[in-house]
């Protein structure tokens, strides 16, 4: 018996999954909550993506954990009290479609590592090896209330890369951003964008090159993913890696698309190959098949109303996000902006606001899903982060206002329990290194 | 829906509009006037040929005004969006429907975005279910580095093909650091319009090729003198502190009216924009060191400004199909420290004052009557448009997006 078996062997009998994607699990994530003090949240109005608002309710974290929600809970005598009068609170905000640290500020030529665009696919890079942790965007999005983001590649070709998800929490190394034992993702992307960069002399030229290429690239797949089954050997190849994770259910697809008939293209590309679509993004014809989508337990990730900046965003309307809702379509927004992720709240506000003129509403307790629980459950976290449960993680928004209000601001911020952004403390100096220091910066204290 | 019920709407959204003028009195509301009197409760707008001839809570009503109870309403003037593209794009990219610059250099002030305009544009009712009701429109800079960008206009978004576009109200200059280098850039702006002013005293200084500053054509020359005589702003997109002060002590020595658009460092010399009395149009979410130039964007730029005096003007992102968002950006900014009635005038009764005849941008008798009427707090998402007047007619507010979400949603209203 060669050591191989052996592994698969004892693989099986403890259970574990035969991973095909990442055999090594390289790369590993470092990140450890700093220590933080109990804290009680008192009074408050809880919108825990689990259910209706507790009103008037507190909230208890402890040992970066949430340990109870619920009337007049008592704290630890070691406890921080804070007394939201009739504020409310909300879990951490989870943008599912970001490019933070990846397309950084400042934009500057050097610092554009989001597109690989080298070819048509490129399914071997990680995005995680792009992410410098110094993008002031990412204090910026920790001050819109997010916690936790998908990093993922651009659209400029059919595959973009492999995604990472990151808890949003200061660090020198991606390494220690990484949500732990969180699954990979893979971009892919449909339509305008994989045609423009083929104006520069690559294939595919048209959208059925752009079929063409996914689907001679899941045939190699395949045919990797077989070889590995089969247990023979052959040299680690990362994009096949990838796309065979993909194959084999391990990988979760991220696919930007716009137009409804390219998504029902690419239903139909996902059942040739028999992989499940994760996510169609952008998907701002997703209300003309929001049946289909349901029906198929396709989600969307979109905006709750960006259009027109090119053809194929031409149809998007600002009911798209509540259509797909009242479908049973898993609904979320995203931001694919440094500017738009400090305001996904805002953004569910007018996704929810959209519904005024319609036949049907849209309740608070949906609409915050579409930016906590939703994505987390896409990104295969939800067990631990992504609504306010006794033992999840204690990511957590304390807001100024109503925080679906133009108004609200995000005052308190926790991620696993620790403060990470208080507007009652003094400005503090700016987390990036990129800002310390800076002579413009100091004129402002 | 039928074809022909399709049609009829499409002819009303073409049109744009539902009623003529008329004697109107909009009563019992909330009216935020933009204007020195503030917010009046429980007050009475007259409307007469389209234009407002009374505001207050005691006003006599003619016996035959049209009514309108606007109890539990709140009503502002129209929002004015600045530096947009509305009109001049149509699809951003990749759709050859999008002219906003000059595509030769025999024309670069003298650019004329009026006749960029399709005032049948799909943004444009967009636009106007945000409660816009007129649009500067500016142009960018175009062919072989350009620094002017040309003339910008008013649009009135009443959707009519004709008369609805005014200007030339401004000219537009841009900082392009990359493109000429700011120790280029400076020195060419400084001669540019000495050679206009030597224009201005005497046309024939073009023929007896007196004007040495560049090849100067006829048409730009046109376009900028307005600008050194003082009658029309010139409007400046830049956003690095050392280079807004530059701006200004040139302004000063030229005896020009500046307009600055963007200011991401802006709050580093407030003071001496205060001081110069120069408007300042600043997008309340413009925060990320997006470039060298903007090291000290700030998310407190626009309440510093504010806090030093300065004219404000609020924009949104110049993107024709964000115009109608304005009102969340005049949100965002009271979100940061901008009092309430500042934020409505800085997207309303300022931008009209910088650019306008003088006619619009106020709930106050004499002005037209542009008049956005909310079922609450305005810059709130959960608060509806409930009507829009537009020099007094009362605007069709659906859009393409809707009759789009009629065809596909059955929860849609029809």
């Amino acid at each position: 018996m060669t050591p191989r078996v052996l592994v698969l062997i004892a693989s099986l009998v403890l259970g574990f999954c035969q991973a095909w994607a990442a055999p090594e699990a390289p790369y590993p994530s470092t990140y450890k909550p700093a220590d933080s003090q109990p804290t009680l949240i008192k009074r408050a109005n809880i919108l825990t993506a689990d259910g209706p608002v507790q009103e008037n309710a507190d909230l208890l974290i402890q040992d970066g954990k949430i340990v109870a929600i619920g009337q007049n809970l008592s704290a630890p005598a070691n406890a921080i009290i804070m007394d939201a009068g009739g504020k409310w609170v909300t879990p951490g905000i989870i943008d599912i479609h970001s490019h933070l640290g990846v397309f950084s500020s400042p934009g500057v030529p050097s610092m554009r590592n989001g597109n690989e665009k080298t070819g048509k696919n490129t399914a071997e890079v990680w995005a995680e090896h792009s992410i410098w942790p110094q993008d002031p965007g990412f204090e910026l999005a920790r001050k819109g209330g997010v916690t936790t983001l998908a990093i993922l590649p651009g659209s400029a070709n059919l595959f973009g890369g492999r995604s990472v998800t990151v808890k949003n929490v200061p660090s020198v190394s991606v390494q220690g951003m990484k949500f732990p034992d969180a699954p990979y993702g893979l971009k892919m992307a449909c339509g305008e964008n994989p045609i423009f960069y083929a104006s520069r002399g690559n294939d595919p030229f048209t959208r059925m090159g752009n079929m063409a290429g996914y689907r001679s690239a899941f045939i190699d797949a395949q045919a990797y993913l077989d070889k590995q089954k089969r247990g023979e050997k052959q040299k680690r190849d990362l994009r096949l890696e990838t796309l065979a994770g993909v194959l084999s259910g391990e990988i979760t697809t991220h696919i930007h698309c716009y137009r409804a008939d390219e998504m029902m293209q690419m239903i139909d590309l996902s059942k040739e190959f028999g992989f499940k679509i994760g996510t169609f993004h952008h998907a701002t014809e997703a209300y003309k098949i929001a049946d289909k989508l349901a029906e198929e337990g396709i989600a969307v990730a979109t905006w709750a109303d960006r259009w027109g900046f090119k053809l194929e965003a031409y149809d998007a309307i600002p009911l798209n996000v509540a259509a797909l809702e009242w479908a049973g379509v898993h609904t979320m927004l995203h931001s694919d902006s440094a500017i738009l992720v400090q305001r996904l709240n805002l953004e569910a506000g007018m996704a929810m606001a959209s519904a005024r003129h319609a036949n049907r509403q849209i309740s608070r307790e949906e609409a915050i899903r579409w930016i906590t629980i939703n994505p987390a459950i896409k990104l295969g976290i939800d067990d631990r982060t992504g609504s306010l449960k006794e033992g999840k993680m204690a990511d957590v928004v304390l807001w100024s206002d109503d925080p679906f209000s133009v108004y609200a601001i995000a005052e308190k911020v926790f991620i696993d329990g620790v403060l990470l952004v208080d507007r009652e403390a003094e400005e503090s100096e700016p987390e990036s290194d990129f800002l310390v220091g800076q002579s413009v910066r100091e004129m402002a204290q | 829906m039928n074809l022909k019920s399709i049609l009829f709407s499409t002819a009303l959204l073409v049109m744009g509009q539902v009623a003529s003028a008329e004697t109107i009195a909009l009563r019992n509301s909330t009216i935020m006037t933009a204007d020195t009197q503030g917010q009046i409760e429980n007050g009475t707008i007259l409307i007469e040929n389209s234009r407002i001839v009374a505001v207050g809570q005691n006003v006599s009503v003619p016996s035959d005004a049209r009514i309108v109870d606007l109890s539990g309403m709140t009503v502002t003037p129209g929002f004015i969006v600045t530096d947009t593209l509305l009109g001049i794009v149509e699809i951003s990219g990749g759709a050859n429907a999008a002219e906003t610059s000059s595509q030769t250099s025999d024309i670069s002030a003298g650019y004329n975005v009026q006749h960029s305009i399709n005032p049948l544009s799909t943004a444009i009712p967009v636009a106007r279910k945000g409660g816009v009701t007129r649009a500067v429109v500016m142009p960018y800079p175009g062919a072989d580095g350009a620094t002017f960008a040309g003339q910008a206009a008013i649009l009135d978004l009443n959707g009519n093909l004709e008369g609805n576009i005014s200007g030339p109200v401004g000219i537009v200059w841009d900082m392009r650091t990359k493109e000429y280098g700011r120790g280029a850039t400076f020195t060419q702006l400084q001669a540019d319009l000495d050679d206009v002013r030597k224009y201005v005293r005497d046309a024939s200084s073009l023929q007896k090729g007196k004007l040495l500053s560049r090849d100067w054509s006829r048409a730009d020359l046109d376009a900028l003198s307005p600008v050194v005589k003082g009658d029309m702003p010139l409007t400046v997109r830049v956003d690095r502190a050392s280079d807004i002060l530059t701006l200004l002590n040139l302004a000063k020595a030229q005896k020009i009216r500046l307009v600055v658009v963007g200011a991401s460092e802006g709050w580093l010399v407030a003071k001496q924009i205060a001081d110069a009395g120069v408007p300042v149009a600043v997008d309340p979410s413009d925060n990320l060191p997006g470039s060298f130039d903007a090291v000290g964007a700030m998310s407190d730029n626009i309440a510093r400004l504010y806090e030093a005096g300065v004219r404000l003007i609020i924009r949104g992102g110049s993107s024709a199909h964000d115009a109608g968002k304005l009102r969340y950006f005049a949100g965002m900014s009271v979100a940061k420290g901008v009092p309430s009635n500042e934020a409505l005038k800085a997207v309303t009764s300022t931008p009209a004052g910088v650019w306008g005849d003088g006619t619009f941008g106020m709930i106050k008798a004499g002005m037209v009557a542009d008049i956005a009427v909310w079922t609450g707090d305005p810059f709130e998402p959960m608060t509806d448009l409930s009507s829009l007047y537009i020099s007094g007619v009362e605007q069709k507010l659906e859009s393409r997006q809707d009759a789009l979400a009629q065809k596909y949603i059955p929860f849609a209203k029809q």
